[in-house]
Protein backbone atom coordinates (compact mmCIF):
# COMPACT_ATOMS: atom_id res chain seq x y z
CA UNK A 1 0.00 0.00 0.00
CA UNK A 2 1.48 3.18 -1.32
CA UNK A 3 1.32 6.80 -0.26
CA UNK A 4 1.61 8.73 -3.52
CA UNK A 5 2.88 12.30 -3.20
CA UNK A 6 2.22 14.90 -5.88
CA UNK A 7 3.78 18.37 -5.84
CA UNK A 8 2.87 19.60 -9.33
CA UNK A 9 -0.28 21.43 -10.46
CA UNK A 10 -3.04 19.51 -12.28
CA UNK A 11 -1.92 20.08 -15.86
CA UNK A 12 1.76 19.20 -15.34
CA UNK A 13 2.89 15.90 -16.87
CA UNK A 14 3.61 14.41 -13.45
CA UNK A 15 0.07 15.21 -12.28
CA UNK A 16 -1.55 13.85 -15.42
CA UNK A 17 0.48 10.65 -15.15
CA UNK A 18 -0.26 10.30 -11.44
CA UNK A 19 -4.02 10.65 -11.91
CA UNK A 20 -4.05 8.28 -14.87
CA UNK A 21 -2.17 5.60 -12.98
CA UNK A 22 -4.21 5.98 -9.80
CA UNK A 23 -7.44 5.82 -11.74
CA UNK A 24 -6.26 2.73 -13.61
CA UNK A 25 -4.49 0.79 -10.90
CA UNK A 26 -4.64 2.08 -7.35
CA UNK A 27 -5.40 -0.44 -4.66
CA UNK A 28 -7.76 -0.05 -1.74
CA UNK A 29 -5.24 1.10 0.77
CA UNK A 30 -3.29 3.47 -1.50
CA UNK A 31 -3.56 7.19 -0.75
CA UNK A 32 -2.66 10.42 -2.53
CA UNK A 33 -1.12 13.38 -0.72
CA UNK A 34 -1.11 16.75 -2.48
CA UNK A 35 1.65 19.07 -1.36
CA UNK A 36 3.40 22.22 -2.63
CA UNK A 37 1.93 23.15 -6.04
CA UNK A 38 0.11 19.82 -6.02
CA UNK A 39 -2.54 21.33 -3.74
CA UNK A 40 -4.06 23.15 -6.72
CA UNK A 41 -5.62 19.77 -7.58
CA UNK A 42 -7.79 20.26 -4.48
CA UNK A 43 -9.37 23.37 -5.98
CA UNK A 44 -13.13 23.14 -6.64
CA UNK A 45 -12.51 23.68 -10.38
CA UNK A 46 -10.98 20.17 -10.51
CA UNK A 47 -14.06 18.37 -9.22
CA UNK A 48 -14.41 16.11 -12.26
CA UNK A 49 -10.70 15.22 -12.35
CA UNK A 50 -10.68 14.36 -8.66
CA UNK A 51 -13.95 12.41 -8.80
CA UNK A 52 -12.31 9.75 -10.99
CA UNK A 53 -9.54 8.99 -8.50
CA UNK A 54 -10.52 6.05 -6.32
CA UNK A 55 -8.05 6.68 -3.49
CA UNK A 56 -8.39 8.88 -0.44
CA UNK A 57 -6.88 12.26 -1.22
CA UNK A 58 -5.21 14.55 1.29
CA UNK A 59 -3.81 18.08 0.95
CA UNK A 60 -1.25 19.78 3.19
CA UNK A 61 -2.72 22.64 5.20
CA UNK A 62 0.41 24.82 5.07
CA UNK A 63 0.41 24.71 1.27
CA UNK A 64 -3.36 25.32 0.97
CA UNK A 65 -3.02 28.31 3.30
CA UNK A 66 -0.01 29.74 1.49
CA UNK A 67 -1.89 29.72 -1.80
CA UNK A 68 -5.16 31.19 -0.49
CA UNK A 69 -7.14 28.07 -1.39
CA UNK A 70 -8.75 27.26 1.96
CA UNK A 71 -12.24 28.41 0.96
CA UNK A 72 -12.04 26.61 -2.42
CA UNK A 73 -11.01 23.08 -1.35
CA UNK A 74 -13.24 20.25 -2.55
CA UNK A 75 -15.14 18.65 0.36
CA UNK A 76 -13.92 15.19 -0.70
CA UNK A 77 -10.31 16.17 0.03
CA UNK A 78 -9.05 16.09 3.59
CA UNK A 79 -6.76 18.97 4.58
CA UNK A 80 -4.08 17.70 6.96
CA UNK A 81 -1.08 18.87 8.95
CA UNK A 82 2.55 17.78 8.70
CA UNK A 83 1.98 15.67 11.81
CA UNK A 84 -0.75 13.84 9.88
CA UNK A 85 1.61 13.54 6.88
CA UNK A 86 4.12 11.75 9.11
CA UNK A 87 1.39 9.42 10.33
CA UNK A 88 0.35 8.67 6.72
CA UNK A 89 3.92 7.73 5.86
CA UNK A 90 4.04 5.43 8.88
CA UNK A 91 0.78 3.74 7.87
CA UNK A 92 1.74 3.08 4.24
CA UNK A 93 4.35 0.51 3.24
CA UNK A 94 6.13 2.98 0.97
CA UNK A 95 5.95 6.55 -0.27
CA UNK A 96 6.23 7.30 -3.99
CA UNK A 97 7.00 10.80 -5.26
CA UNK A 98 5.51 11.64 -8.67
CA UNK A 99 8.17 13.45 -10.68
CA UNK B 1 10.38 4.37 13.11
CA UNK B 2 13.53 5.43 11.29
CA UNK B 3 13.10 7.82 8.36
CA UNK B 4 15.35 8.44 5.38
CA UNK B 5 14.71 11.75 3.63
CA UNK B 6 15.85 12.61 0.10
CA UNK B 7 15.94 16.29 -0.92
CA UNK B 8 16.21 16.95 -4.64
CA UNK B 9 15.48 20.69 -4.85
CA UNK B 10 17.66 23.76 -4.32
CA UNK B 11 16.75 26.11 -1.44
CA UNK B 12 14.46 29.00 -2.45
CA UNK B 13 14.39 27.95 -6.12
CA UNK B 14 11.98 25.22 -5.18
CA UNK B 15 9.76 24.42 -2.22
CA UNK B 16 11.33 20.97 -1.72
CA UNK B 17 13.79 22.17 0.95
CA UNK B 18 11.09 23.89 3.00
CA UNK B 19 8.79 20.88 2.77
CA UNK B 20 11.63 18.61 3.86
CA UNK B 21 12.39 20.88 6.83
CA UNK B 22 8.74 20.89 7.93
CA UNK B 23 8.58 17.12 7.54
CA UNK B 24 11.81 16.43 9.43
CA UNK B 25 10.60 18.56 12.34
CA UNK B 26 7.25 16.77 12.36
CA UNK B 27 9.02 13.39 12.36
CA UNK B 28 11.10 14.41 15.38
CA UNK B 29 8.10 15.93 17.18
CA UNK B 30 6.27 12.62 16.76
CA UNK B 31 9.12 10.85 18.52
CA UNK B 32 10.53 9.08 15.45
CA UNK B 33 14.13 9.10 14.31
CA UNK B 34 15.72 10.68 11.24
CA UNK B 35 18.26 8.13 10.01
CA UNK B 36 19.71 10.46 7.38
CA UNK B 37 18.81 13.38 5.11
CA UNK B 38 20.43 12.83 1.71
CA UNK B 39 20.72 15.72 -0.72
CA UNK B 40 20.80 14.86 -4.42
CA UNK B 41 20.47 16.68 -7.76
CA UNK B 42 20.03 20.40 -7.01
CA UNK B 43 19.29 19.52 -3.39
CA UNK B 44 23.02 19.76 -2.72
CA UNK B 45 22.76 23.55 -2.84
CA UNK B 46 21.21 23.35 0.64
CA UNK B 47 24.73 22.58 1.86
CA UNK B 48 26.30 25.82 0.70
CA UNK B 49 27.74 27.86 3.54
CA UNK B 50 27.43 30.98 1.42
CA UNK B 51 23.63 31.23 1.49
CA UNK B 52 22.54 34.75 2.54
CA UNK B 53 18.77 35.14 2.48
CA UNK B 54 17.06 38.52 2.96
CA UNK B 55 16.38 39.21 6.63
CA UNK B 56 12.63 38.85 6.27
CA UNK B 57 12.84 35.39 4.64
CA UNK B 58 13.26 31.94 6.14
CA UNK B 59 16.94 31.23 6.73
CA UNK B 60 17.15 27.72 5.28
CA UNK B 61 20.87 27.49 6.03
CA UNK B 62 20.21 28.25 9.70
CA UNK B 63 17.32 25.75 9.78
CA UNK B 64 19.52 22.86 8.65
CA UNK B 65 22.30 23.98 11.04
CA UNK B 66 19.86 23.99 13.91
CA UNK B 67 18.54 20.49 13.11
CA UNK B 68 22.08 19.20 12.88
CA UNK B 69 23.20 20.82 16.15
CA UNK B 70 20.09 20.34 18.27
CA UNK B 71 18.87 16.97 17.05
CA UNK B 72 22.07 15.52 15.58
CA UNK B 73 20.33 15.03 12.22
CA UNK B 74 22.81 13.62 9.70
CA UNK B 75 23.00 15.71 6.51
CA UNK B 76 24.80 14.15 3.56
CA UNK B 77 25.28 15.51 0.05
CA UNK B 78 26.25 13.35 -2.91
CA UNK B 79 29.84 14.00 -3.97
CA UNK B 80 29.24 13.71 -7.73
CA UNK B 81 26.20 16.03 -7.62
CA UNK B 82 28.11 18.43 -5.38
CA UNK B 83 31.28 18.68 -7.46
CA UNK B 84 29.33 19.11 -10.68
CA UNK B 85 27.45 22.06 -9.14
CA UNK B 86 30.44 23.69 -7.44
CA UNK B 87 29.93 22.64 -3.84
CA UNK B 88 33.25 21.62 -2.33
CA UNK B 89 34.72 20.83 1.05
CA UNK B 90 38.37 21.69 1.84
CA UNK B 91 39.72 18.38 0.58
CA UNK B 92 37.93 18.59 -2.76
CA UNK B 93 38.83 22.27 -3.22
CA UNK B 94 42.47 21.34 -2.76
CA UNK B 95 42.25 18.24 -4.94
CA UNK B 96 40.73 20.13 -7.84
CA UNK B 97 42.68 23.35 -7.25
CA UNK B 98 39.67 25.56 -6.73
CA UNK B 99 40.01 28.90 -4.97
CA UNK B 100 37.66 28.14 -2.10
CA UNK B 101 35.66 25.56 -0.22
CA UNK B 102 32.01 26.38 0.46
CA UNK B 103 30.52 23.44 2.30
CA UNK B 104 28.49 24.21 5.42
CA UNK B 105 30.16 22.10 8.11
CA UNK B 106 26.86 20.75 9.33
CA UNK B 107 26.86 18.72 6.12
CA UNK B 108 29.13 15.97 4.91
CA UNK B 109 29.98 15.20 1.29
CA UNK B 110 29.82 11.48 0.63
CA UNK B 111 28.95 8.85 -1.94
CA UNK B 112 25.66 7.61 -3.35
CA UNK B 113 26.08 4.52 -1.23
CA UNK B 114 24.81 6.65 1.68
CA UNK B 115 21.52 7.15 -0.16
CA UNK B 116 21.07 3.45 -0.80
CA UNK B 117 22.15 2.56 2.74
CA UNK B 118 19.63 5.04 4.15
CA UNK B 119 16.83 3.66 2.01
CA UNK B 120 17.58 0.12 3.10
CA UNK B 121 18.23 0.85 6.79
CA UNK B 122 15.26 3.14 7.38
CA UNK B 123 11.70 1.96 7.88
CA UNK B 124 10.36 4.71 5.62
CA UNK B 125 11.93 6.81 2.84
CA UNK B 126 10.37 10.07 1.65
CA UNK B 127 11.58 12.02 -1.39
CA UNK B 128 11.08 15.77 -1.77
CA UNK B 129 11.52 16.33 -5.50
CA UNK B 130 11.87 19.55 -7.47
CA UNK C 1 17.71 -9.49 0.09
CA UNK C 2 15.66 -6.30 -0.17
CA UNK C 3 14.31 -5.26 -3.54
CA UNK C 4 14.56 -1.65 -4.67
CA UNK C 5 12.53 -0.16 -7.52
CA UNK C 6 14.04 2.89 -9.18
CA UNK C 7 11.67 5.01 -11.24
CA UNK C 8 13.00 7.24 -13.99
CA UNK C 9 10.48 9.84 -15.16
CA UNK C 10 12.52 12.46 -16.99
CA UNK C 11 13.70 12.58 -20.60
CA UNK C 12 17.48 12.73 -21.13
CA UNK C 13 19.73 15.72 -21.89
CA UNK C 14 17.33 18.51 -20.91
CA UNK C 15 18.77 18.25 -17.40
CA UNK C 16 21.26 16.11 -15.50
CA UNK C 17 18.69 14.38 -13.28
CA UNK C 18 18.09 11.45 -15.63
CA UNK C 19 21.81 10.69 -15.73
CA UNK C 20 22.15 11.08 -11.96
CA UNK C 21 19.22 8.69 -11.59
CA UNK C 22 21.20 6.08 -13.50
CA UNK C 23 24.18 6.65 -11.15
CA UNK C 24 21.90 5.84 -8.23
CA UNK C 25 20.72 2.64 -9.94
CA UNK C 26 24.29 1.47 -10.51
CA UNK C 27 25.14 2.16 -6.84
CA UNK C 28 21.98 0.42 -5.72
CA UNK C 29 22.99 -2.75 -7.56
CA UNK C 30 25.91 -3.15 -5.16
CA UNK C 31 23.58 -3.28 -2.16
CA UNK C 32 20.35 -4.92 -3.18
CA UNK C 33 18.30 -6.52 -5.91
CA UNK C 34 17.25 -3.64 -8.18
CA UNK C 35 14.67 -3.11 -10.87
CA UNK C 36 14.02 -0.01 -12.96
CA UNK C 37 10.74 1.40 -14.23
CA UNK C 38 11.02 3.98 -16.98
CA UNK C 39 7.75 5.89 -16.80
CA UNK C 40 6.27 8.75 -18.80
CA UNK C 41 8.91 10.69 -20.72
CA UNK C 42 11.52 8.61 -18.89
CA UNK C 43 11.22 6.04 -21.70
CA UNK C 44 13.05 8.49 -23.97
CA UNK C 45 16.22 7.75 -21.98
CA UNK C 46 16.20 4.36 -23.68
CA UNK C 47 15.76 5.53 -27.26
CA UNK C 48 18.35 4.18 -29.69
CA UNK C 49 20.58 6.41 -31.82
CA UNK C 50 21.06 9.21 -29.31
CA UNK C 51 24.00 11.38 -30.37
CA UNK C 52 24.62 14.04 -27.72
CA UNK C 53 28.28 14.61 -28.63
CA UNK C 54 27.79 17.90 -30.45
CA UNK C 55 25.36 19.08 -27.77
CA UNK C 56 27.90 18.40 -25.05
CA UNK C 57 25.96 16.16 -22.69
CA UNK C 58 27.00 12.64 -21.81
CA UNK C 59 25.80 9.71 -23.87
CA UNK C 60 24.73 7.90 -20.72
CA UNK C 61 22.28 5.74 -22.69
CA UNK C 62 25.31 3.75 -23.77
CA UNK C 63 25.67 2.69 -20.11
CA UNK C 64 22.27 1.00 -20.06
CA UNK C 65 23.78 -1.96 -21.86
CA UNK C 66 26.00 -2.51 -18.79
CA UNK C 67 23.07 -2.71 -16.37
CA UNK C 68 22.85 -6.46 -16.86
CA UNK C 69 26.54 -6.76 -15.88
CA UNK C 70 25.60 -5.02 -12.62
CA UNK C 71 22.88 -7.58 -12.05
CA UNK C 72 20.09 -5.18 -13.01
CA UNK C 73 18.12 -7.06 -15.62
CA UNK C 74 14.58 -6.25 -14.58
CA UNK C 75 13.86 -3.21 -16.73
CA UNK C 76 10.25 -2.15 -17.14
CA UNK C 77 8.29 0.45 -19.01
CA UNK C 78 4.58 1.09 -19.34
CA UNK C 79 2.69 -0.16 -22.37
CA UNK C 80 0.49 2.92 -22.56
CA UNK C 81 3.51 5.28 -22.33
CA UNK C 82 5.10 3.56 -25.33
CA UNK C 83 1.84 3.64 -27.28
CA UNK C 84 1.29 7.36 -26.64
CA UNK C 85 4.76 8.06 -27.91
CA UNK C 86 4.40 5.62 -30.83
CA UNK C 87 7.43 3.69 -29.66
CA UNK C 88 8.10 -0.01 -30.01
CA UNK C 89 10.37 -1.92 -27.62
CA UNK C 90 12.58 -2.65 -30.63
CA UNK C 91 13.45 1.06 -30.71
CA UNK C 92 14.95 0.92 -27.22
CA UNK C 93 18.60 0.23 -26.47
CA UNK C 94 17.97 -2.63 -24.05
CA UNK C 95 15.27 -5.27 -23.63
CA UNK C 96 12.41 -3.95 -21.52
CA UNK C 97 9.33 -5.59 -20.14
CA UNK C 98 6.21 -3.50 -20.83
CA UNK C 99 3.64 -3.60 -18.07
CA UNK C 100 0.06 -2.42 -18.27
CA UNK C 101 -0.83 0.83 -16.54
CA UNK C 102 -3.60 -0.93 -14.61
CA UNK C 103 -1.02 -3.14 -12.87
CA UNK C 104 1.33 -0.33 -11.89
CA UNK C 105 0.39 0.19 -8.26
CA UNK C 106 0.43 -3.54 -7.50
CA UNK C 107 3.76 -3.75 -9.33
CA UNK C 108 5.33 -0.97 -7.25
CA UNK C 109 4.02 -2.20 -3.91
CA UNK C 110 5.69 -5.59 -4.41
CA UNK C 111 9.06 -3.91 -3.78
CA UNK C 112 10.56 -3.01 -0.39
CA UNK C 113 11.65 0.48 -1.41
CA UNK C 114 10.95 2.86 -4.28
CA UNK C 115 13.40 5.64 -5.19
CA UNK C 116 12.07 8.21 -7.65
CA UNK C 117 14.17 10.22 -10.10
Amino acid sequence: MILHTLNKPPRAPAAIACLEVLTASSEDRDSLLLLEDGVYMADKSNKELVRQVPTKIYALDIDIEARGLAHRVLPSIKVISYADFVQLVVEHKMTKAWI
Amino acid sequence: MKFAIVVQGAPYSHEASLSALHFVKAVLDAGHEIYRVFFYHDGIYNASDLIVPPQDETDIRAEWLSLSETHKVELITCIASSLRRGLLNEAEAERYERTAANLNNAFEISGLGQLIDAGLAADRTVTFAA
Amino acid sequence: MKRILFTQSRPPHGGINAQEGLDAILMGSAFAECAVLFQGDGVYQLLKHQQPERLGTKNFASTFGALADYGVDQIFCIDEDLAKRQLGTDELVIPTIPIKQNTMCAFISAFDLVLDF
